[in-house]
């Protein structure tokens, strides 16, 4: 047997054997998501009380202790933007949602999710107790007046420098939105951070913190210019906790409760992805 | 396709490949082969190889190999990359004359040439069954002896490969992965014996450290790390939670000879984060453990972190050293604690000899004379979450590995600067393949990322004392290596390798690698050029001078 006839032989064999070995591996070991139930089997009062305990420690200090939110967003209105079903509850704690704050609790026992998904829905069976009361209409000229526009955009309209607020209404409480329109720095999201750097010559820059290392740092300036330093030619780095946003605190009551009204409007719709 | 269709092509394909009369990858000329157990024990004589898992059977991570030094460092630069294409590569390869054994996750070994990073061959695992894992699926490295490679598996299997072509000796079972046993460690060989480690005390393991025949893989001895019922120490447990009382044994140990003793750390007790279910000390977690080599048998334990609710393993690497202590001659063992103390033991005997804070820590007032920590009251996680507690979850130091210098006389590792929030849930039940945690070392806190930072100390090993510190912008994850070239190197995690003077600290090279580090650096002598080579990200990177 020549060897190009062997070699051809050979390739075949292990082409077979490979593809054989591979079908066995590809059988599904363990629960795949969608082998989950609809309806969640966890719901009895102690599952509830379990599930109290769990939502305390791991959800209470985004979404609030009793579902009102805060930084994450409102439980208590029974409507949850992907998915109200139990196993749709049950795939947003699980996985968490892709760019945006929420962790995922890959490592929590099945059950845990379970009884978190019991407590989830019982708090949405609440309701709002502080529903935004302002006219979205006129808290969009509020908006308008005020220069919002200049850092933040919506739908693509806007500036920069400030966080997109397209879907905010979904991602943040009422609550959380008035204190980040009189009080700005009480919570800064960590990739809004303001930075300035000073340089060796004197020279100040201040911008949106965008990336460090033990050499380098980089910033999105007041213009939106993307600038990058060389700490080796800094003299100083402040990491300031006042965020670059101004207050609002001398807005009248209702322009302050109409600019929360359509800051809460403001909810895309879900993504068919 | 039904299975038994599948089994003949299968076997149709084995025995086409075994009449085939040329193999497809003809296997390398052994090089450097065998590793012997003498060599072994001499592995510093030998700095042109990196033998074990830690250099040598003291686990010093050093080498006396001086031919980059602080004044030629600059002109360090890249050799070659080898692309490992997986996640979170935690590996510490192995190096003999000229040939890199290195592993990658899950659970493969890669012999490349240690000159030009192209592989030899490639051995890759498949895991039997799917591993509940906390952490990741990865995997820290390997040992030799003879013409064999020794690697643990993530499915929890014992694996003996030929180093000359890859091709499996023998497998043997550690435990039984479908209840949440793991595997991660790069064994130890010693004597004729592979020593193994076990991990998965987030998933309710109770845990072992067992030895094997290097030869044929049967099973020497095991020591559990949580007594039995009637055993000592298994007064520190309360009804069955012995049963689920973790103490995994994941970090490689180090080997006295002349006190024929091993010593292995052990991690955290489970559940990790609520005590209640487990009153008592919980022996033999968070300790370090001094085991006859022939018979597994305890020669002593010291516990650092008793009753531990803060995941605080006890799986740094121990290092050996002889010194002088208040005047007296004295065999040391040294360990910086996750639980953010400095330990110096005795140890022939274990005795406590002194215990010195190296980060910042809020949990304990002081370690008292015996070695056992005196508590602050509100350290426990809660219900709510306690945000109040340093060092974090990922403690002080962790699994890397830490180097002594014996020309400086300095030990040289990255402490951790951080706190979390620690929160417990109900205890848990035990499933096969899901988590036994029992709360988290996180939980939705935000801290802001200057409040956690990083810092390379220097430290006198027997007092404690810090002689230096290279501060890094955050908490890392990388090993240090130190060189007579009075160098030591070590990486960030904004994967910048860098190189420092060993005797000042002062910063002398740095390269950026572009990806995390999960890994510690090692050096050898590849055609009599030294490298340094380590994982960052998912690429091993070799660097010399011209």
């Amino acid at each position: 047997m020549n060897s190009y006839l062997m070699r051809r032989i050979f390739l075949i064999a292990y082409c077979l054997m490979s593809w054989a070995l591979a079908m066995q591996a590809q059988r599904p070991a363990g629960q795949s998501p969608s082998g989950l139930p609809e309806a969640n089997p966890y719901t009895t009062a102690a599952d509830l009380e379990a599930g109290r305990k769990l939502y305390v420690g791991r959800c209470g200090h985004c979404h609030g202790k009793n579902g009102e939110g805060g930084r994450g967003a409102t439980l208590n209105t029974g409507r949850f933007r992907y998915g109200a079903s139990d196993r749709e509850i049950f795939l947003v704690i699980r996985n968490g949602i892709p760019n945006t704050e929420m962790p995922g609790a890959f490592s929590t026992p099945e059950a845990e999710v379970w009884r978190m998904v019991a407590y989830v829905r019982r708090l949405g069976r609440q309701g709002a107790p502080e529903p935004a009361t302002g006219d979205p209409a006129a808290g969009a000229l509020v908006y308008q007046k005020n220069g919002c526009a200049s850092c933040h955009s919506i739908d693509g309209k806007g500036g920069i420098l400030g966080p997109d607020l397209s879907d905010i209404g979904a991602k943040r409480a009422a609550r959380h939105l008035r204190e980040s329109i009189m009080e700005p720095s009480a919570d800064i999201p960590l990739e809004y951070r303001t930075v300035e750097v000073i340089s060796v010559t004197g020279k100040s820059s201040i911008g949106i913190h965008l990336n460090e290392d033990e050499y380098s740092i980089h910033m999105r300036d007041m213009k939106g210019d993307l600038r990058s330093f060389m700490k080796s030619e800094l003299k100083e780095i402040k990491l300031p906790r006042e965020s670059l946003m101004p207050d609002y605190a001398s807005l009248s009551k209702d322009d302050l409760e109409n600019l929360v009204g359509y800051l809460v409007s403001l909810r895309q719709t879900r993504r068919a992805e | 396709m039904p299975e038994r269709i599948l089994r003949i092509v299968s076997l149709l394909g084995v025995v086409v490949l075994a009449l085939a009369p040329t193999p497809m990858g003809q296997s390398p000329e052994p090089r450097g082969l065998p590793v012997t157990y003498e060599r072994l024990l001499k592995a510093t004589e030998e700095p042109g190889n990196w033998l074990t898992y830690n250099g040598d059977y003291r686990s010093h991570h050093y080498s006396s190999l001086d031919q980059i030094t602080a004044e030629n460092v600059h002109k360090l630069r890249g050799k070659w990359i080898y692309q490992m294409h997986r996640p979170k590569v935690e590996a510490t390869p192995i190096v003999v004359d000229g040939v890199m054994y290195l592993t990658r996750p899950p659970s493969d070994v890669i012999a490349l040439d240690a000159e030009t990073g192209r592989a030899l061959w490639t051995f890759e695992y498949r895991l039997a069954a799917s591993v509940y894992t906390c952490c990741g699926q990865v995997n820290r490295g390997l040992a030799i002896l003879g013409e064999t490679l020794f690697i643990t598996t993530l499915d929890a299997k014992l694996l003996a490969l030929d180093a000359r072509s890859g091709r499996t000796l023998w497998k043997k079972d550690l435990a039984d992965p479908g209840l949440n046993y793991t595997a991660t460690g790069a064994p130890l060989i010693i004597k004729n014996k592979v020593i193994a480690g076990i991990a998965g005390a987030e998933g309710g393991i109770r845990g072992f450290l067992d030895a094997y025949d290097a030869k044929t893989g049967e099973r020497v001895w095991r020591f559990w790390t949580v007594p039995a019922p009637g055993e000592p120490g298994s007064e520190t447990w309360k009804g069955d939670s012995w049963k689920y009382g973790g103490g995994s044994t994941w970090i490689t140990g180090s080997y006295d000879p002349e006190l024929n003793l091993v010593y292995w750390g052990t991690g955290n007790p489970g559940p990790d984060y609520n005590g209640d279910v487990r009153p008592g000390d919980n022996l033999y977690t968070c300790s370090l453990l001094a085991l006859d080599v022939d018979t597994g048998k305890l020669k002593w334990h010291f516990q650092f972190t008793p009753h531990d609710t803060h995941d605080w393993d006890a799986t740094q690497v121990p290092v050996l050293l002889d010194s002088t202590v208040d005047g007296r001659p004295r065999k040391l063992v040294v360990v910086p604690s996750r639980n953010g103390f400095h330990y110096v033991l005795d140890r022939v005997t274990g005795e406590f000899l002194l215990a010195k804070q190296y980060v910042q820590q809020t949990w304990a007032k002081e370690i008292d004379k015996k070695g056992r920590p005196v508590l602050n009251p509100n350290q426990d996680p809660t219900y709510e979450g306690n945000d109040l507690v340093w060092p974090g979850v990922d403690g002080g130091n962790n699994w890397m590995s830490p180097s002594y210098n014996p020309n400086t006389k300095l030990l040289y590792f990255n402490a951790r600067e951080e706190r979390r929030r620690y929160f417990k849930t109900d205890a848990p039940e035990f499933r096969p393949g899901e988590a036994f945690f029992g709360g988290g070392g996180g939980g939705g806190a935000r801290f802001r990322p200057e409040e956690s930072w990083g810092r390379l100390i220097a430290m006198t090993p027997e007092t404690g004392e810090i002689k230096w510190e290279h501060r890094i912008l955050a908490p890392p994850w990388a090993g240090t290596l130190s060189t007579a070239g009075d160098l030591v190197f070590s990486a960030t995690p904004s994967g910048n390798f860098y190189a420092l003077d060993a005797r000042t600290g002062k910063e002398l090279w740095h390269f950026n690698g572009g990806d995390r580090v999960f890994a510690s650096p090692i050096t050898f002598l590849s055609r009599d050029k030294q490298l340094v080579t380590i994982p960052i990200g998912d690429n091993l990177i070799a660097f010399g001078l011209d």
